[in-house]
């Protein structure tokens, strides 16, 4: 019989250009959510732990996940590394709440880890560039900004989206990562600011696009009947959600429609017998301003076309209708890869419990993360209830 | 010089009769003024030469080859053979054998001499005349040398393609090396006795496109000039083999696709699909029918990639050339493809604007060039 799923705790290093190692990282953000288990936790009790990364750089490609486990005190635990490129530790999420809901383990780790910083431009750009279609995509010399830009430029083409609305997005974005202690971009930004800086991938700017980022981000599920003995305040797992699609965006019927969104959110909502009104907080995939827009479309949020609207009208503030990346997002808070998807459970798992500090929005209950690996190829989304 | 022309004197029967069927001839669209070297260096060393043809940075002997190839196979003939002539080392006859759709098997390279050309284009009509093989001759030469030498400064560009057949001979080619077309173009090393034929061609119409492709040209400064013609040296660091690696045997398995846009219908349901693909999308069937595409289409999305944005493999080109534009281009058979766009000026790129095919260098990795498909305006 499935089982319900908690998370029980949550830890996250901080989000930066941080010169440090990914070990390092990943250690910090797996104590960290060992510590805030109210009762205790020996790292030891981890039945099966799944990681998130990229292997960004190439450093530790191999066996990468047996590495980190070490230093982390799960010695002998059994581990593999997870890679959806940005999406690695949403899937990382779902595989360890299958294995806990299918009664396989009381006890899984879900968490990522990215160092992006540590390597020369060259062989950044490099990296950067291979999770969209290699053979047919990039060697046309496509960039990762640059096939979002092309979504971009479709969504203006179809839909009237204003430079003014992706530049919105990157406002409220910036001013809930100001609030954040462990986002890369504590600065909040005006809208002139972010018009004025210099074309990226046009029409995408510098403040459209996120930053390179180093950081880890874990979080502990228990089965429900476990749960209980560790902690008071469970979040639960409402819903799993996650669909692929055409890795090349040459070959989707659309390009300003993620398709594995849209399927993912459903199947989320569906097992989460939720809609879009019930939902209270959201941390979307925001790695460029046009993916946020796209998000909260294709999750329902947002008739399509009408995305834009929804933070240029404040109903994606952090006091607005709908909060939409408390945290900052991708695009404030930072994106390092692998770890993304698990800081965006991270930033639930605090918002549910009330515990968010200065970025806390008023009084959630059911919160949606929302992680898509590249252009769209991969998404997982995920329902919590307080 | 005469070339080409009726059966020699003496020809003893009609059996034995071969000739130029089509000519094909391409120019690349930069070109530098003497003027330009003599601002840069102080002086042009290259009597006669006014100004000279300029490859672009993604292209050499084998895409200009392609070009002028196609050009004289259009309406679709099918030739036995194919030579590839060059003054260079550049060995191209296979890859465009491949891209021009002859059998790589048939194709074979005449190179490193000044009249590679020459001896390519007697062998095909004895070939002609003796067995009856139709042969694409293709002399393309862009000669390459030391950019602080002398030499240097006559070295031009062009291609030409000759179809030579056992028919009756319907074009009469005769060179002349003070032709006015090599004082536009330079010294085009085993192409430029053809180039100069083409001013006089009897029974072609081939002369005015000619002259407006002269017209037409881009010019570029000296500085231009050494970065087209990949005179710089890559800065270190610009290439990287490992992650985002497409291997040859990967991308020549593809061939037909990167060079000549063939998709692929599926033997079930007839959906088309490019690049090609492992099932079906609408039936799941695995078996496929060759279809090569229409190479026109029209820009659907498209970015600019700027300054040190680019992927690694682009670095180079992006250091010598600048911001480039690349496209989901969709094809006039209803696909979208993913394409780099040439021979334009990015900000001047619209959605809706029409494009065509066209056969480039992409990138060189290990040494190795990538060859394939852009698109440039129609």
């Amino acid at each position: 019989m499935p089982r319900d799923v908690a998370v029980i705790g949550a830890g996250m290093s901080p989000f930066g250009d941080l010169g440090r190692t990914a070990k390092s990282l990943f250690a910090e953000a797996f104590f960290e959510a060992i510590d805030s288990v109210d009762r205790g936790l020996d790292p030891a009790q981890v039945q099966e732990a799944y990681i998130g990364s990229m292997g960004f750089g190439g450093g530790q490609i191999g066996n990468a996940a047996a590495l980190l486990a070490e230093h982390a005190r799960m010695l002998h635990v059994p581990t593999r590394k997870v890679e959806n490129a940005c999406a690695s530790s949403g899937y990382a999420f779902r595989d360890a709440y299958l294995a806990v809901k299918s009664g396989a383990v009381d006890l899984a780790l879900a968490g990522g880890v990215e160092v992006m910083n540590d390597v020369s431009d060259v062989r950044k750009r490099f990296w950067l560039g291979v999770s969209g279609d290699t053979e047919w995509e990039r060697l046309a010399g496509l960039t990762f900004p640059g096939v979002y830009a092309m979504m971009a430029m479709r969504h203006i083409h179809e839909y009237g989206t204003t430079q003014e609305q992706l530049a919105a997005v990157a406002v409220k974005n910036h001013a809930n990562g100001a609030l954040n202690p462990k986002a890369q971009f504590r600065k909040e930004i005006t809208m002139e600011k972010a018009l004025g800086s210099p074309v990226v991938a046009h029409p995408l700017r510098l403040f459209d696009c996120c930053g390179t980022t180093d950081g880890a981000a874990c979080v502990i599920l228990a089965a429900k009947d476990v749960a209980r003995k560790y902690t008071d305040a469970p979040v639960w797992v409402l819903g799993s959600g996650a669909a692929s699609d055409h890795l090349a965006v040459h070959d989707r019927e659309s390009m300003t429609r993620l398709d594995a969104t849209a399927k993912a959110g459903r199947a989320a909502m569906r097992e989460a017998d939720v809609s879009t009104k019930d939902i209270d907080v959201a941390e979307v995939h925001d790695c460029f301003t046009i993916a946020e827009i796209l998000a909260v479309e294709d999750l329902g949020f947002a008739k399509k076309g009408e995305g834009g609207r929804l933070a240029a009208e404040g109903i994606t503030a952090r006091d607005g209708e709908l909060p939409v990346n408390p945290s900052g997002g991708l695009k404030a808070k930072g994106h390092p890869l692998g770890a993304t998807g698990a800081a965006q459970m991270y930033e639930i798992f605090l918002q549910l419990r009330g515990s968010a500090g200065d970025r806390q929005v008023a009084h959630p209950t059911v919160g949606l993360t929302h992680n898509v690996g590249g252009s769209g190829a991969t998404c997982a989304v995920h329902l919590f209830g307080a | 010089m005469q070339l080409v022309g009726k059966p020699q004197e003496g020809t003893p029967s009609s059996a034995a009769v071969a000739g130029i069927a089509a000519v094909g001839f391409y120019v690349p669209r930069y070109v530098i003024a003497a003027a330009e070297y003599r601002k840069a260096l102080g002086k042009f060393e290259a009597k006669d030469i006014e100004e000279k043809a300029v490859p672009g940075f993604d292209e050499d002997e084998i895409t200009m080859a392609v070009a002028a190839g196609e050009r004289a196979l259009m309406g679709a003939r099918a030739v036995d053979k194919l030579v590839f002539a060059s003054s260079g080392t550049l060995a191209g006859a296979r890859i465009v054998a491949e891209a021009l759709d002859v059998s790589p098997e048939r194709a074979r390279d005449i190179l490193g001499k000044t009249d590679a050309g020459e001896t390519a284009l007697a062998s095909a009509m004895d070939d002609a005349s003796a067995n009856g093989a139709s042969t694409l001759v293709l002399v393309s030469d862009a000669p390459r040398a030391d950019p602080g030498s002398a030499e240097e400064h006559a070295f031009g560009a062009a291609a030409i393609a000759l179809l030579v057949t056992k028919e009756e001979t319907q074009i009469r080619m005769r060179g002349d090396e003070k032709a006015a077309m090599l004082r536009r173009i330079g010294d085009a090393g085993t192409a430029s006795v053809f180039v100069s034929s083409l001013e006089s061609p009897i029974g072609s119409k081939s002369i005015t496109a000619v002259t407006k492709a002269l017209d037409d040209r881009v010019p570029v400064s000296y500085e231009q000039y050494v970065a087209l013609r990949r005179y710089k040296p890559a800065p270190a660091g610009t290439e990287y083999s490992q992650g985002a690696y497409v291997s040859m045997p990967a991308y020549l398995g593809e061939a037909k696709a990167r060079y000549r846009l063939v998709g692929e219908e599926c033997a079930k349901c007839g959906r088309l699909h490019f690049p090609p693909r492992e099932s079906c999308l609408a039936c799941g069937a695995r078996a496929w029918k060759e279809r090569p595409l229409k190479r026109t289409g029209a820009v659907y999305a498209y970015t600019i990639i700027g300054k040190g944005a680019a992927p690694s493999e682009f670095l180079e080109q992006q250091l010598a050339t600048g911001d480039y534009a690349t496209a989901v281009v969709e094809l006039d058979d209803g696909l979208r493809i993913t394409a780099m766009l040439a021979d334009v000026e990015p900000a001047s790129v619209k959605i809706g604007m029409r494009v065509r095919m066209v056969f480039r260098r992409l990138y060189a990795q290990e040494g190795v060039v990538r060859y394939g498909f852009k698109f440039a305006p129609a």
